[in-house]
Formats: C-alpha cells, sequence, structure tokens
C-alpha cells in the first residue's frame, strides 16, 4: 500500500490518467463514471488542506485511503509514473573564470612598453594562456619568446620586452 | 536601509475563526516602532477582535514580533481586504501593504467533514443530492478564491462564499449523511 504522502502526490496524476481513458472509450466513458475526474479532484482537494497542515493528521488515514480506493486503477497508474519518472540535467552554470585581458602595447597598457611584468590579481588561483602576436607561447625558455606566470602570487612575465604596437592576450584558465 | 513590507495571513483547518498573521518584511527601518492590521469585509465594514474599539487591530512588538494571532475574529467566510500598516511614534503611516484574501476555514473545514462522511459510507457517493451539493460546495469556494487570486474582486468572491455558506449552514436539507 502507498503512504498517505505517495496517494496526497499519486491523485492529481490518477485524475487526468481517468480523464484520458473516459474520452479514449468514448461512448459512455466505456462504461467508466465518467463523473470519476471530477470526483477525485473534490475529495483529493478536501484532504490536500489538511495534508499540508499536518501530514500525520489522525483523520488523513481514513480519508486519504478512501481516496485511493476512489482513484481505482488509475490509482495504481499513477504510482508507476511517479516511480518512473525522471529528471532533467541540471544547465552548466555560467562560468566564474575573469575574462580574458586583450590589449595592445603602449605607454598607458596592461604591460607598457618595454615593460615585461603585470601582477593581475584576478588571475589569482587560475592558470594562464599567454599569447603574443596571434602567437600561443611556451612557458619553456627555448630561445625565444617565452613568459612565466605563478598562479598563487598572480604574478606575470614575459621574456622579450613588450615592444609598442604589440597585441597581447592573456587567457585565465580554470 | 529601508523596510520592505510584506505579510502573510494563514487559517489552521480546525479553528476557521482564527487569523495567524505573518511578518514577513524584508530590511529594517528603525523609526517603525508599531503596525496595524485593517481587515474590511466587501461591505465595507471592518473585522476585529471582540472589545476592539477602532477598526484596526494593533500588532505590537515590531521587529522582534512576526506573528499575531487575531481570535475568533470571523464568523463565517469572507473574501477581504487586508492592509497593514508600519508606523512611526507620532502614527505617521511609513509603510503599508495591501493584499486580498479569501477566508474560506469555515467552508473547507465543513468541506472535509463531508469527505470524512463519504470514507465512513462510500454509497453516499452514489446519492446524487448529496454529491451534487458537495461539488456544487467546491465549486462555490472555487469560484470564489479564482474572483480573488484573479481580479481581487472581494465582491464576487464573497457572493460565492455566501452560497458556499448557505449549504454549510442549511446544511441538513442538502446533505443527507444517514444515508
Amino acid at each position: 500500500m502507498p503512504t498517505i504522502t505517495q496517494i496526497m502526490s499519486d491523485y492529481q496524476i490518477a485524475q487526468y490518467l481517468a480523464v484520458k481513458d473516459i474520452a479514449r472509450k468514448r461512448l459512455f466513458g466505456g462504461g467508466i463514471d465518467v463523473s470519476l475526474p471530477e470526483k477525485i479532484y473534490n475529495i483529493g482537494k478536501s484532504i490536500q488542506r489538511v495534508f499540508d497542515n499536518n501530514p500525520t493528521d489522525d483523520t488523513l488515514y481514513k480519508t486519504a485511503y478512501f481516496l485511493y480506493a476512489l482513484c481505482g486503477i488509475w490509482g495504481l497508474k499513477a504510482e508507476s509514473v511517479t516511480d518512473t519518472e525522471g529528471a532533467i540535467a541540471p544547465v552548466t552554470p555560467t562560468s566564474s573564470l575573469p575574462l580574458p585581458l586583450n590589449f595592445v602595447v603602449s605607454a598607458s597598457s596592461t604591460i607598457v612598453t618595454g615593460g615585461s611584468t603585470a601582477t593581475i590579481a584576478s588571475y589569482q588561483g587560475y592558470n594562464l594562456l599567454f599569447v603574443r602576436n596571434g602567437i600561443a607561447q611556451s612557458q619553456i625558455n627555448t630561445g625565444g619568446s617565452y613568459y612565466t606566470w605563478n598562479r598563487n602570487t598572480a604574478e606575470f612575465e614575459c621574456f622579450g620586452d613588450a615592444q609598442l604596437g604589440e597585441e597581447f592576450l592573456l587567457i585565465p584558465i580554470g | 536601509m529601508a523596510l520592505t513590507p510584506n505579510f502573510t495571513v494563514s487559517i489552521t483547518p480546525g479553528t476557521p475563526e482564527n487569523l495567524l498573521f505573518t511578518d514577513t518584511s524584508s530590511g529594517s527601518d528603525g523609526s517603525v516602532t508599531q503596525r496595524r492590521i485593517y481587515i474590511q469585509k466587501a461591505d465595507g465594514d471592518f473585522l476585529v477582535e471582540s472589545g476592539t474599539t477602532t477598526d484596526y487591530e494593533v500588532w505590537s512588538g515590531f521587529p522582534g514580533t512576526t506573528t499575531i494571532t487575531l481570535e475568533d475574529i470571523l464568523d463565517t467566510d469572507y473574501g477581504c481586504r487586508v492592509v497593514v500598516q508600519w508606523l512611526d511614534v507620532s502614527n505617521a503611516v511609513l509603510y503599508d501593504k495591501t493584499l486580498y484574501y479569501g477566508f474560506t476555514g469555515f467552508n473547507e473545514d465543513f468541506d472535509y467533514s463531508l469527505t470524512q462522511l463519504i470514507a465512513s459510507n462510500p454509497l453516499l457517493m452514489n446519492d446524487n443530492s448529496f454529491w451534487r451539493n458537495k461539488s456544487l460546495l467546491r465549486a462555490l469556494i472555487d469560484s470564489g478564491n479564482n474572483a480573488i487570486e484573479r481580479a481581487s474582486d472581494i465582491a464576487s468572491a464573497q457572493q460565492c462564499y455566501d452560497l458556499a455558506s448557505q449549504l454549510r449552514e442549511e446544511s441538513v436539507y442538502y446533505f443527507n449523511g444517514n444515508e
């Protein structure tokens, strides 16, 4: 037997399942009491108010199980509906990563002309990808341009000082 | 920080004559020292507790006291316009909030008693008079509630509630429980 809580969850499902069956069987509802959905609604609604106020009200045992009996086979079908119902996976939350920094080196840019270091506090704790003039840079010194990034102190340094007009793109990575 | 005034009213099944008010305001305002509750019926009269000489009930203890129960304030079901005011020490209204409610505890309790009667004697379901009138009772309560929820129309709601109350008050003619 279902619990009272389950009955109160299922009766509204039983109501529409009964409507569907009566409509499908057309003439005289195929012998089903055509007022059954209304009866389920009427009885269910009056019980719902008492249940919502106190789910352990001692009058509910009698009234809720009467409602269950009234629902008949549609009550049983309603149980299977609630047993097999699924859930939609939540939408991936919006990224909390700070926005990339993209600028052309100048006397007033984040890294000024001739400069090579910057402290980017908002990137602290993230990894960092550095793209210089459209070319992704390495953190390994192979003789050319490269960079270092300390995600604990948020200190960035590029090797090969910044030249006027260069395009820098700093991308935080989670 | 300003106060965002709000409140709710509820009725506990079994005690339809009492109203429980809960202050759900957010924020704060040190100027507020008192609250007043006005409960106006569709005919314009105000509902107050026995012994109250004003049109309103005083809701003291702001902000510490968030609930108040007005006892024996209803004698039947009413559609009401409910106004709560938040005032300063010189009785100037600083904030107010108006909500419309259908207080249907009497007829809802009666409807549940009919459900209990049917649960004890399922053959009543086949009594056309009994069932037709129980169905009508439900429709009248729901109709009144719709008038308030959809249109804040307490006059129309009151008409529906009065018809439902008639079924309850003259139940001996409408519901034969001895089937």
